[in-house]
């Protein structure tokens, strides 16, 4: 009764905070624990297209990580769906779906163009990619920024992968939720470095710094 | 000639200590914001919302 009375005397925007302790640091710790896992996600990621050749084969042809980077390409088709539900076993194919083969055949065309020809250095451009979202995740450092990332890479492997056969596309699509919920919620504020960070880049901002602004969005 | 792993943990190591290191360079070098250390003195050091 006595929390309830407290918490009607706190302003409006409290009531989506921590009313206990307790509660504090189960939020803290579940934060803790979703930010980790996806970063420890991109952290298993990385050892098997380690730099220089990527797991590669046969001049970048074969192997490793420009097997996916085929399979995404290859495998792109106007028809691609994704979020299948299909609720009449009876039925064949699904009911609900969202089309994605305009943006399967985009990404196809990028990898094609782009990934595929310069593969012996846009390599690193994903190792560091995924080095970075383990770092930032793990650490809480630049969280908004490393969920960001995660967001993008993710979008990319599920607009890739997840319509593939020997895919289950909830695999990626999860993998997006988490970065979503981690790019809204900067869990970096929580656990990380970014508790340290955030109020010297307010300082700066109040000190009119545009660079204290910026890194301020990051975090 | 190192294992492309050992490079791999080395880079990523690196990158921890980088981020440790920036992140000590900031705290030294500026002094927060007078409403966030108040925020965080009402709040017992434990704010959630920097």
């Amino acid at each position: 009764m006595a929390e309830t009375n407290s918490a009607n005397t706190r302003e409006p925007g409290e009531g989506i905070y921590a009313s206990s302790r307790l509660e504090r640091g189960l939020i803290v710790f579940t934060i803790a624990v979703a930010s980790i896992g996806l970063g420890y996600l991109f952290f298993t990621q990385l050892w098997w297209k380690l730099p220089p050749d990527f797991g590669c084969r046969e001049d970048f042809t074969r192997g490793g990580l420009c097997i996916f980077i085929e399979r995404s390409a290859a495998e792109a088709d106007a028809g691609d769906k994704l979020l299948k539900a299909n609720i009449i076993r009876s039925r064949s194919g699904p009911e609900l779906s969202v089309p994605i083969g305009w943006a399967t055949q985009l990404n196809a065309t990028f990898i094609e163009t782009i990934v595929q020809p310069n593969i012996r250095w846009f390599g690193y451009v994903i190792w560091g990619t995924e080095a970075f979202i383990f770092l930032s995740m793990c650490l809480g450092f630049f969280s908004r920024l490393g969920a960001l990332v995660a967001v993008g890479m993710g979008t990319q492997l599920m607009i890739g992968l997840a319509h593939t056969s020997e895919e289950w596309e909830w695999s990626y699509i999860l993998l997006v939720l988490l970065a979503v919920a981690m790019f809204g919620i900067a869990p970096g504020r929580y656990f990380g470095l970014d508790r340290l960070l955030r109020p010297r880049f307010k300082a700066m901002r109040e000190r009119g710094s545009l660079v204290g602004r910026f890194l301020l969005l990051l975090t | 000639m190192l294992a492309p792993e050992t490079i791999a943990l080395l880079v990523l190591l690196g990158g921890v200590v980088a981020a440790v290191v920036f992140t000590i360079v900031i705290v030294v070098t500026v002094k927060p914001s007078n409403a966030e250390q108040e925020e965080n003195e009402r709040e017992g050091g434990s704010s959630q919302r920097t």
